[in-house]
């Protein structure tokens, strides 16, 4: 480390005083400036467009045709946008179906695929490798559109909500990362637990588990979001418009009205979509992840560091 | 570590592979179906329906009958009923639709729907497809055979083979429409003969009944006003006076023209004289694209977008923003289609814009057309589930309950919803006036019953009787130059399958050319590599099913 920290200093030259490593110093005021910048810059990338949705969303429509499309601070603030999505009822309805199947589906998804990863990833489990490769020829080769319907037909699981989450209970994808996660747990202390007299359960329970807790917080996410954005199952699925998740609802919003300009289509195309319906769609349907991210973000942080340092 | 060596890896991908290729073969087995035909050269076609026009209520102006449409200035004064008795039977109908809306009120709070039941007879029962999705959809609903009653199918084009599962599946109407039969249900009787015959029939029958639309097609939009200051009105327009109208309405932040994602080059191919799609000469079918007019326009397009008169971010602009742009006057005009007149009209209501139509101009050396449609909505009109024949007759009551004309009780009700909940009446003229209850989204674009039957719908303006006169003098000043798609109602396997990636190329060709970034001179190595990637087998396709169709 020492000779690190001297090659260090001697490469910095005249900024080195003492034998402090470079990233210790102070930086320089144009530094700090530059980052700051480059900071700001990249926050506005992501917050501008979002600003400018939610203030499109909260304005009345004949602004935001006078400002061709957009706007950025209202005249005057109204909620015209929000009370038209939700005044059927339709919507109000549809986020409880969606926060429930989220919910359910997020913990039914992640049980499964832990205790599937967990098994997968012991070694010498009876059937184990045959097991992973249909996992992963399914992985590859996803059925298809029409042979996943009639299965699902088949189960008796159309205009059922149990078929948006039925089918896409195991991601292979995610099984792959917790498997992994499970098999970058010591040997040993498996081994461990074993001697101490714990069965599988226990030891998934108590040691896999808490040693990869980023990680099944991550996979948790990505289980979490899929259920909220998910809306093709609901549409191929379910036939009653009324018992469509929220991410489906709010898609025939957005696409209704901006749909073809062809000659015989359009006649349906009157009562064109107002680009502040289009918005407050928007802006309902990105708030309540953005709710759950904060509580998960310690998780990523985690994660990303994960296997950085080697003990 | 992997428990996978790499050659177990290679044993997996090879067997998918292997029966990845052996799957198609085999479906291709199942679905050899027997010896029914959907072409019509065999036999002899069934007699149409008779065509006997509805005189409810006579109309303003008098449209042909074909190209031009009637037109009301006012709102029929009486209403009469159109519908003798309730046509249902009190049972549960099932119903498959596309929507262009958003999802409906649910039935038991929707006072619409409840209302159209109690008139219909029937529980409908209904299941709304966003259009986007229908393709999925209609596939998903064949494969599981699982049908409702009465299917309102989608563009053939876009689902394959569903003509041929409309042949199978479906009840051959023939008995109950054809000829004389169809004076059973009147309202059906008054839809025109060119909509049953864009339709077409299935194996010399009759599979579905069409949903009627006008035929003129799609429209450049101005405000009439600032279009007649720079010289672009009537019909005599040159290419020369056009151009140096758009210049002189390009200023500043303003621009003559604006397209969503394209350049309107299906409009302005009309004035050039390009053919509608295809061009049918001694049974060979030649592109639009192959033209040299189809070249000429795309040098004119280019020299307009050189000028700056196209607004600059017109590829990545869709048609609602492109609204807004020329609503506030950023593009002085915008394409869309025909019926989108009725958005202009009332967005302009109010105001002093009026949104006229621009006529087509005209090009030294040839003499422009108006491309015209077959004049019913996308699909094959709406088909029913094999059922007995005093089901099957019920049903054809309710299509023709929702059929009823303009100036008919059941027109009112299916169009403006209930009197006092959805409308209240205009004092002065008696037109509905929607109430926030209907503009809300309690409305029939949202319960898209239009979309499974519905009549010739006549052009009326609510409250905007200059408009009316407007849309009619297009339409009649249009009707002379009509020329049709002459691949209307034929299938091409190929076109089915490969029309999206091939028209991607088409159009990213034409945005280079347009843009500068490719020379026009391009453009015939495009069309030829266009015409090996599929072309050229789509128009032998189109060939020998025309010539099949006309053998007899």
């Amino acid at each position: 480390v020492s000779s690190v920290t001297q090659a260090a200093g001697v490469r910095a030259g005249r900024r080195t005083r003492g034998t402090r490593p470079i990233w210790q110093e102070t930086p320089h005021r144009t530094t700090v400036a530059g980052k700051g910048l480059a900071v700001g810059l990249v926050v506005a990338l992501v917050v501008v467009p979002f600003w400018t949705v939610l203030m499109t969303s909260l304005s009345p429509s004949a602004e935001v045709i006078r400002n061709g499309g957009w706007s950025l601070w209202p005249d005057h603030f109204t909620l015209t946008a929000y009370h038209t999505i939700f005044a059927s009822g339709i919507v109000g309805h549809a986020v409880v179906i969606s926060v429930a199947i989220t919910f359910v589906g997020t913990t039914l998804s992640l049980g499964a695929t832990v205790m599937l990863a967990y098994a997968l990833s012991r070694p010498n489990v009876l059937g184990g490798k045959p097991v992973m490769l249909g996992i992963l020829f399914c992985f590859l080769l996803p059925a298809g559109m029409i042979p996943s319907f009639l299965i699902v037909s088949d189960m008796h699981l159309l205009n059922h909500y149990s078929a948006l989450i039925a089918p896409v209970l195991i991601s292979a994808f995610n099984l792959v990362i917790l498997r992994g996660a499970f098999q970058a747990v010591p040997a040993e202390l498996y081994e461990a637990a074993r001697l101490d007299g714990a069965g599988e359960v226990r030891t998934m329970l108590l040691i896999a588990l808490p040693l990869s807790k980023a990680i099944v917080a991550v996979v948790g996410f990505y289980y979490a979001v899929g259920y909220w954005n998910s809306f093709f199952n609901a549409i191929l699925y379910l036939n009653d418009q009324n018992t469509w998740p929220l991410s489906a609802v709010l898609r025939e919003y957005v696409i209704a009205g901006a749909s073809s300009d062809s000659a015989n289509a359009s006649a349906e195309v009157l009562a064109s979509a107002p680009q502040t319906i289009t918005m407050a769609t928007v802006v309902i349907a990105t708030v309540p992840i953005l709710c759950v991210y904060p509580f998960l973000q310690r998780y990523f942080t985690k994660g990303m560091l994960t296997g950085a340092i080697k003990s | 570590m992997s428990p996978f060596s790499r050659r177990s890896l290679l044993r997996t991908v090879g067997a998918t592979a292997i029966s990845a290729l052996t799957a198609p073969s085999l479906t291709a087995c199942g679905s050899a179906n027997g010896s029914k035909t959907i072409d019509n050269a065999k036999g002899k076609l069934a007699p149409w329906p008779t065509y006997l026009p509805h005189n409810l209520v006579a109309p303003d102006l008098r449209g042909d009958g074909n190209f031009v449409q009637d037109a009301f200035l006012t709102y029929p004064a009486k209403l009469v009923p159109s519908v003798a008795d309730k046509p249902g039977d009190g049972s549960v109908v099932t119903a498959i639709v596309l929507s262009y809306g958003a999802p409906p009120t649910p039935k038991d709070q929707s006072k619409l729907w409840q209302a159209i039941n109690q008139a219909l007879g029937v529980d409908l029962r209904l299941t709304i497809v966003p259009a986007a999705d229908a393709p999925a959809k209609y596939a998903t609903m064949m494969a599981s055979g699982d049908l409702p009653d009465i299917i309102a199918t989608v563009d053939p084009n876009s689902v394959a083979d569903s003509l041929q599962f409309i042949q199978a599946k479906c009840a051959d109407l023939t008995p109950y429409l054809s000829g004389d039969a169809i004076r059973q249900y009147p309202n059906l009787a008054g839809i025109p003969p060119y909509a049953w015959q864009t339709m077409g029939q299935l194996g010399d029958k009759i599979y579905g009944v069409p949903v009627t639309r006008s035929r003129i097609g799609g429209q450049l939009y101005g405000n009439q006003a600032e279009l007649a200051g720079a010289g672009i009105s009537g019909t005599a327009v040159t290419i020369e006076q056009f151009t140096s109208g758009i210049g002189q309405l390009t200023a500043g932040k303003k621009y003559g023209l604006i397209g969503a994602g394209g350049w309107n080059q299906g409009w302005h191919a009309q004035s050039f004289g390009v053919p509608n799609g295809w061009q049918l000469k001694n049974g060979t079918f030649t592109s639009q694209y192959e033209t040299p007019q189809y070249a000429e326009m795309l040098k004119t397009l280019a020299d307009w977008f050189a000028k700056g008169y196209y607004y600059p971010d017109t590829l990545t602009t869709q048609l609602p923003q492109a609204k807004v742009l020329f609503l506030n006057g950023t593009a002085a005009t915008i394409g869309d289609g025909f019926a989108g007149f009725k958005y202009y009209v009332t967005a302009a209501q109010g105001s002093p814009l009026v949104v006229d139509f621009v006529r087509p101009y005209h090009v030294t050396g040839t003499s422009p057309v108006a491309y015209v449609g077959g004049g019913i909505a996308t699909g094959f009109g709406t088909a029913l589930k094999q059922a007995p024949p005093a089901r099957i007759k019920m049903l054809l009551r309710v299509l023709d309950y929702l059929t009823a004309p303009f100036g008919s009780t059941e027109y009112e009700l299916l169009n403006f919803g209930v009197d006092g909940v959805h409308f209240t009446r205009d004092p002065g003229t008696g037109a509905p006036l929607p109430t926030a209850l209907w503009k809300g989204g309690e409305n029939t674009t949202n319960l898209p019953l239009g979309l499974i039957a519905g009549p010739s719908i006549p052009l009326f303006y609510n409250g905007a009787p200059d408009a009316t006169k407007r849309a009619f003098q297009a339409q009649k000043d249009l009707s002379p130059l009509g020329v049709s798609n002459p691949a209307l109602g034929l299938i091409s396997a190929t076109n089915s399958k490969r029309s999206s990636s091939l028209g991607a190329i088409l159009q990213s060709a034409v945005n280079d050319i347009v843009t500068g970034k490719q020379s026009a001179s391009s453009w015939d190595s495009v069309v030829k590599q266009w015409k090996t990637d599929g072309g050229d087998k789509i128009a032998a396709e189109y060939a020998a099913q025309y010539a099949a169709a006309n053998k007899a």
